[in-house]
């Protein structure tokens, strides 16, 4: 059992992640043909795994219900309306007119207004929260408001205020960017080999 | 100094209703400042405005309904680009909850261009889970990871798909994406074919450094990007029409940013004369 | 050999060489040093500040894909989980991803155990809340008033809501993701942040190990290359000499 739960998994991640580098690198057909197949197979794992977040939201929803919390009349709007929309979707695709009226004319306007909300928590962040508390921050600040300046009423008065906004975007921005996705890709870099050769087993329940 | 100390404890309720008022004002009487076209929005237009008619060109629509504000305009204005410049289009979608905005611009187009016949000159294909792996399928063997289009056709009955060998076949990637560059990894590696990105602002600064290295051939930002981009396709639409409301939320964000800093800084400056006394004064 | 992968082949192979010499380097030595890195210092103080005022401290990995950052961020959890158990803080734990549960309550757990206070574990605040994450997690901050936010992870736009929830409060938070679109915000509204490779430099500082010092070594070494390159491909590009840059594109 130690073996199917620790061992193999690390077999399978080493063999299937060797394929797809390898591919990159060399070209071999029989390597290449593997390759877009564990790929493939990789799409197919992948809309399972949003079938997966479906069990997790029914376990914690009915948990809540089971327990009586209370939230729980939340937890079982919440389920109803998983179970419809599942529901219209199964029987209709989603090509069929009722599932795409609920998806245009509830979800899309629902998702949309709900990263609407990132408009008042900006405003008050930015009332609030964005402290120059050192030379850092006043940096920033002065960045951020230089970039803010290069649309509509400010280049209606400030005709260099476009100009300006540019030079901070190509020059500064875009170098400390550069810097930190460098950085930041090697450091993944690392960390992904480190669960490619099975160094790291953290997702796997196990330390290294 | 009562007042300045003031200004770092206004209720944000306050706030809140001016920043709705500024926002709503614009878009019942439009201000109609000015709005200058960047460099960077006349380079992106004159890279598409370089297909020829016939040429494959793969159309990404990969942003979820929260970025719809930004991407949707974005959509359209390229989308209507794409169409005039007479090319062929394929197009895909990575991200779950895209696919009604991929139906909207076939949809857009078929109804617009009577020289498009669905299946001849345009396909739009389904879903497909795995972000950059999916991406990375569509290099390895495009032709093997679709078996039905968006509409539920199979494939081979699409005279367009039948035409197409591989990835390599085509001329430029435009991709309108929320998230950065998982797409842009796979994707140049695909010899020959050009990158086109338009992305929300704050995806702009992560997109930056790939296009000054000129492995992207053209990028909008965000509502500003594709509010620059109507102009340019010369059919000004929603983008247009919120940049006098984006406008306005810039001055006022400023504004809050300041005045919150003034008074923040004013109680600072009261705490640290009131240490330097207590320190005079030899008090703990 | 495919086209133009050549030296990126030479920069893997280098990479996994570095990689394995510094690990044994360390394995020998016992020798790591990094600098100290401020969020971790906050952290400590955010949950002391907790303790003192007796207000929860809360955590999340934020909304984004499982990716590396999550190794990491299991690492700083368990540091923060063990001075919560330490000096009996309650941590409240938001997740957004499945898959990150049952790995997130047994590196709570241990933290616990390391303290001898597993009794003291509550496993109904480790709360998962799918696509729901974000109003979730502004709701927790906002009831528990808490004293402590640590985000750090793969962030998206929850980060800015987050901030701004838990700014109310004045609670001190500490960020860390190298999702590069959201790093104006952590920087602008929090009191400490790890940016990118901070995350792994400061897990492999809270817990040095062969693996943990060989995967930050050797980036470093790899981007300490990259930087000269850089620097002396620039200059020859300045003076028109392409030849290191038609180098490196073999």
């Amino acid at each position: 059992m130690t073996f199917i739960k620790t061992k193999l998994p690390v077999v399978v991640t080493f063999v299937g992640a060797f394929i797809i580098i390898a591919q990159y690198y060399f070209d071999i057909p029989a390597w290449k043909t593997l390759a877009a197949e564990l790929l493939r197979w990789n799409v197919i794992l992948a809309a399972f795994a949003l079938a997966l977040g479906i069990g997790g939201i029914v376990k914690l929803h009915w948990g809540r219900i089971a327990r009586r919390a209370p939230t729980a009349l939340y937890s079982a709007a919440t389920l109803i309306t998983l179970a419809f929309f599942l529901a219209i979707g199964l029987a209709q695709t989603t090509r069929g007119e009722s599932y795409r009226w609920l998806y245009d004319y509830i979800y899309l306007p629902v998702a949309a207004t709900s990263y609407a909300t990132t408009f008042f928590f900006i405003t008050s962040a930015a009332y609030r929260a964005f402290r120059i508390k050192n030379s850092y921050a006043a940096v920033l600040m002065v960045s951020a408001v230089l970039m803010m300046l290069q649309i509509g009423i400010f280049a209606a008065f400030l005709p260099i205020a476009p100009r300006i906004a540019a030079w901070v975007w190509n020059i500064p921005t875009s170098a400390g960017m550069r810097a930190v996705v460098i950085g930041g890709a090697l450091s993944l870099v690392g960390n992904s080999f480190r669960v490619i050769v099975g160094l790291e087993r953290g997702h796997l329940g196990g330390g290294e | 100094m009562a007042l300045i100390r003031k200004l770092s404890n206004i209720d944000v309720r306050i706030l809140y209703l001016i920043m709705v008022i500024a926002a709503i004002y614009p878009l019942l009487r439009p201000i109609g400042l000015p709005l200058p076209i960047s460099d960077r929005a006349r380079d992106a237009y004159a890279a598409i405005e370089a297909l020829q008619p016939g040429d494959l060109v793969f159309f990404g629509i990969d942003y979820s309904p929260t970025q719809e504000a930004e991407m949707w305009p974005q959509t359209l204005a390229v989308g209507h680009h794409l169409a005039r410049r007479g090319v062929r289009i394929v197009m895909l979608n990575m991200i779950e909850g895209a696919f009604r905005y991929e139906e909207r611009m076939r949809d857009i187009i078929l109804a617009e261009y009577p020289e498009y016949k669905y299946g001849e000159n345009i396909i739009a294909l389904p879903f497909t889970a795995g972000r950059e792996a999916a991406f990375q399928s569509v290099v390895a063997d495009f032709k093997g990871l679709y078996t039905y289009d968006l509409a539920g056709n199979p494939v081979g009955s699409l005279p367009l798909w039948n035409e197409i060998r591989g990835a390599s076949d085509f001329k430029m990637y435009v991709e309108l994406a929320d998230a950065p560059d998982w797409w842009l990894r796979p994707m140049s590696q695909v010899p020959g074919l050009q990158l086109w990105n338009g992305t929300v602002a704050s995806g702009a600064s992560t997109m930056a450094p790939l296009y000054q290295s000129g492995q992207m051939i053209g990028f909008i930002i965000g509502m500003v990007g594709a509010a620059e981009y109507e102009f340019l396709v010369g059919k000004p639409g929603m983008a247009a029409a919120a940049m006098d409301t984006q406008s306005m939320g810039h001055v006022l964000i400023i504004l809050f940013v300041v005045l919150g800093n003034i008074g923040y800084q004013a109680i600072k400056a009261d705490e640290s004369r009131a240490k330097a006394k207590r320190a005079a004064r030899g008090d703990v | 050999m495919n086209q133009g992968v050549t030296v990126q082949l030479l920069v893997l192979a280098t990479f996994i060489a570095t990689f394995y010499i510094s690990a044994n380097i360390y394995r020998k030595t016992g020798e790591f040093s990094a600098r100290k890195f401020e969020g971790l210092a906050k952290m400590e103080e955010a949950i002391g500040r907790a303790t003192e005022m007796g207000k929860p401290v809360h955590w999340s990995y934020g909304m984004g894909a499982f990716d590396a950052q999550y190794l990491a961020a299991f690492v700083l959890l368990e540091y923060a989980a063990g001075l919560c158990a330490k000096y009996d803080t309650r941590l409240i734990v938001s997740i957004a991803l499945p898959e990150v549960v049952p790995m997130t309550e047994e590196v709570v757990r241990k933290a616990y155990i390391e303290q001898g206070k597993v009794e003291s574990m509550q496993p109904e605040d480790v709360r998962f809340w799918g696509g729901s994450h974000n109003p979730a997690m502004i709701g927790t901050i906002s009831r528990e008033q808490v004293a402590g936010n640590f985000m750090i992870g793969s962030l998206f736009h929850e980060s800015i809501l987050s901030i701004e929830a838990a700014a109310r409060y004045n609670a001190i938070q500490v960020m860390g993701t190298s999702n590069t679109h959201q790093l104006p915000f952590i920087a602008a509204g929090c009191d400490a942040i790890f940016i990118g490779a901070e995350m792994f430099a400061a897990a492999a500082q809270l817990d040095a190990t062969p693996v943990r010092v060989g995967s930050v070594r050797a980036p470093d070494l790899i981007t300490s290359v990259f930087v000269v390159l850089m620097v002396v491909g620039a200059l020859m590009v300045t003076m028109g000499n392409t030849t290191l840059k038609t180098l490196i594109m073999r």
